[in-house]
């Protein structure tokens, strides 16, 4: 009894053997495979497809985490030295930090090939000390969506499509407060990026206030001055007069607007997808980015790019799937439709446009217009500095708590120590190199 | 039925192996030697590599060997950040709030549930349910419950109650955050002391019962008497994972807001993880190991002997 069961155990293991060699038999030898961890499930399943059938050598497997673990995963992995990531979602103005830590792979010598396919703003984007640590993916802007619907019943006039017709906030929050007391959407306003340094940025600046962080090298904290107040308290005010939702976050923004909870909704491209296949389909539209009166046009910029682990043991490999997702303009537009986000490669935005004409013909129709404009006069970077992730950890959390009706001055003082602290400690640690 | 004696039972071996040659007690000590070896060696190696050398690691890298930088700079600078210290007061007005909380409801659950009540397992799988829930799973569940226009407040105001502001004020925060680690504690901690009270014989509820003793003197004079072992227990166990609080202050409120819930396991993670500052995160958790081993020092002292 026993003899024969071993001789079947030993039948299935040879057989399970023979099966395993097959499939790996074909090509010769198994298909390198690397890993590509970022923040954006599903956005990347057609250009890693597309990637695949041209690269029969090699084999991407994505890890993607929350958006909001992105940094404590990148910094948790690459600081231990894990070898095995290959490729990483970069935010450019973390890229200083990672860069500092030794993250990065120098790409320096694509520095040519980056210069006749991207803009130049983009290759900024991605440079530190004079040389590409990045492949910049898309760029960004921000647009004033509108539910047509609640704007129409409310008696609000729709905005304009176009530059010319850009409103300013006092504008935008008075037609809100029309909506709100109209009952014909629930809130009036709501950010997509609450509480994000990324999306208030351009307010606080366009009201007159500085970026927050000053000096040569970006390292002295300024969140605490008059302007900064002001925003502030406009900032507070929004969520205290329950003219925006308190306590929805980022993620569940677009689904809020799509399901006809708000009146006007400040949000990038990414959204128009889901927006366009929603409920709300044929009853929205998108109008420029607003403005404090008497400030200059402001609108955020920059998006995510990908590196290549300096850890990374199969850098070749990583890089041919960088580069062809980021400079090649079908792996460029196959990696832009699920996220809607602009490119920075050049030859691939007229492929874009197209894209959200189909998703959205009549919405996005003056978008292309737009985003020229935009991009080429109010676009505003955030700043570059290796304390980049301090800052915008510190004032993501004094956002949160100005939401939540803290005192201004007192968050902003927090705030201010928070920072100074941090920037010292940075100065201190980087003294150690 | 349970008897409160732990005698070991008498060894076979003494009474029939007499005085044993030389020789085969030697083989024995061996064989012995061999076998504790042989059942140890797991939990050596996990304590080992999952304890000892992380806690040797974190030391190794809150000091600042090789550099300028006086030896103790990354503890100096951690008692001079007030986030620091404000998450070590955070941690231990927590601390203070929930252990009576949970070990108090924990104990009345207990009681009750042990008492011939209707429909018995139906209330202790209901109270047990959390437990079951991952930790993140059931904190994301709150997360929504607790939202300014969420469930709760819904049936507040359906109620004419005001609405609650759970997550986003500095005065309440915190006890949302007692009330969510308590959902999930205190079934847990009641399981404890469940089987604490089913030890005690129950002949002596009967005598007092004859002698006229009501619930309450019952209570006092034999459940917590009764109860001394797994209450003591449930107390040691129960501060430590206090301490440690993690996945509730992630999802829930990010240690905010204004610093309210920022508790010293998610501070320290913040620094390590978000901010890269691994040598102040190591500082931060070897305090956190003294206070921690600290407390369960005294808290041992407390626990009775062979009794």
């Amino acid at each position: 009894m026993r003899p024969r069961l071993l001789r079947r155990a030993a039948t299935v293991v040879a057989a399970l053997a023979v099966v395993a060699g097959c499939a790996a038999a074909p090509a010769g030898d198994a298909p390198e495979t690397i890993v590509f961890l970022n923040p954006h499930a599903g956005a990347y399943d057609d250009v890693v497809a597309e990637f695949e059938a041209r690269n029969p050598d090699i084999r991407v497997e994505q890890q993607s985490v929350p958006f909001d673990q992105m940094v404590s995963q990148t910094q948790a992995r690459l600081a231990s030295g894990d070898t095995s990531v290959d490729v990483v979602s970069v935010d450019p103005p973390r890229l200083a930090g990672m860069v500092t830590q030794g993250f990065l792979t120098d790409e320096s010598a694509s520095a040519d090939l980056l210069e006749s396919t991207s803009s130049q703003v983009g290759i900024n984007s991605v440079t530190v000390d004079d040389r590409p640590w990045a492949y910049p993916l898309w760029t960004s802007d921000a647009f004033l969506f509108y539910n047509r619907d609640a704007l129409t019943r409310a008696g609000v006039p729709i905005p304009g499509p176009s530059d010319a017709d850009r409103l300013t906030w006092d504008q935008v929050l008075d037609g809100a407060r029309t909506v709100a007391e109209a009952d014909t959407a629930r809130y009036g306003f709501g950010i997509d990026q609450v509480d994000r340094y990324y999306a208030l940025q351009p307010i606080l600046e366009s009201m007159g206030a500085g970026p927050g962080l000053e000096g040569p090298d970006s390292l002295t904290a300024a969140v605490d001055t008059p302007e900064w107040k002001r925003f502030g308290a406009w900032y507070r005010d929004l969520y205290t007069d329950g003219l925006a939702p308190r306590g929805v976050d980022p993620g569940q923004m677009a689904d809020l607007f799509a399901s006809g909870g708000l009146g006007f909704y400040l949000s990038g491209a990414s959204s128009i997808t889901k927006i366009a296949e929603s409920d709300l389909a044929g009853n929205w539209g998108i109008a420029p980015a607003p403005y404090v009166a008497g400030g200059p046009v402001v609108t955020p910029t920059d998006s995510w790019g990908v590196g290549i682990s300096a850890y990374s043991e199969k850098q070749d490999a990583a890089r041919r799937f960088a580069q062809f997702m980021t400079l090649d303009p079908e792996g460029v537009s196959a990696a832009s439709r699920t996220m809607n986000l602009p490119p920075v490669a050049t030859a691939a935005m007229p492929a874009y446009l197209d894209h959200l004409a189909e998703v959205a013909p009549a919405e996005t129709a003056g978008i292309g217009d737009l985003l020229e404009i935009d991009l080429e006069r109010h676009a505003r970077h955030r700043p570059t500095s290796v304390g980049y992730v301090q800052f915008e950890t510190t004032l993501n959390r004094a956002f949160t708590d100005l939401r939540n009706g803290g005192d201004v001055d007192s968050v902003l003082a927090t705030a201010q120590d928070t920072l100074v602290r941090q920037l010292d400690r940075q100065r201190e640690l980087a003294g150690d190199h | 039925m349970a008897t409160p004696l732990r005698e070991p039972a008498p060894a076979r071996d003494r009474t029939t192996a007499g005085a044993p040659a030389p020789v085969p007690r030697r083989r024995t000590s061996r064989d012995v030697w061999t076998a504790a070896l042989f059942f140890l060696a797991p939990a050596v190696v996990a304590l080992l590599a999952l304890r000892i050398i992380p806690t040797l690691s974190a030391v190794e890298t809150s000091i600042p060997f090789g550099t300028d930088r006086a030896l103790l700079s990354n503890f100096t600078y951690i008692f001079s950040d007030p986030d620091f210290l404000g998450s070590l007061r955070v941690t231990l007005l927590f601390s203070l709030v929930v252990n009576p909380i949970q070990i108090g409801l924990a104990l009345a659950l207990a009681v009750l549930l042990t008492k011939k009540l209707p429909a018995v397992g139906l209330w202790r799988t209901l109270i047990l349910l959390p437990i079951a829930v991952p930790q993140a799973v059931s904190a994301i569940i709150w997360l929504v419950l607790m939202r300014p226009d969420g469930p709760l407040n819904g049936v507040a105001n359906a109620l004419g109650l005001p609405s609650v502001p759970w997550l986003v004020s500095p005065d309440v925060a915190l006890a949302s955050i007692v009330i969510v680690c308590s959902w999930v504690g205190v079934g847990y901690w009641m399981t404890f002391l469940v089987t604490g009270i089913r030890d005690i014989p129950t002949s002596l509820y009967e005598a007092s019962s004859i002698d006229g003793a009501n619930g309450w003197q019952q209570f006092r004079s034999i459940t917590l008497p009764g109860l001394r072992r797994p209450l003591l227990f449930v107390l040691v166990a129960d501060t430590v994972s206090n301490l440690l609080i993690f996945a509730p202050v992630r999802v829930l409120t990010q240690g905010g807001p204004q610093g309210s819930t920022n508790m010293i396991m998610y501070d320290i993670s913040e620094r390590a993880y978000t901010l890269g500052d691994t040598q102040a995160a190591s500082a931060g958790t070897l305090v956190l190991v003294v206070i921690v081993v600290a407390i369960v020092a005294v808290q041992f002292r407390l626990l009775p002997g062979k009794d």
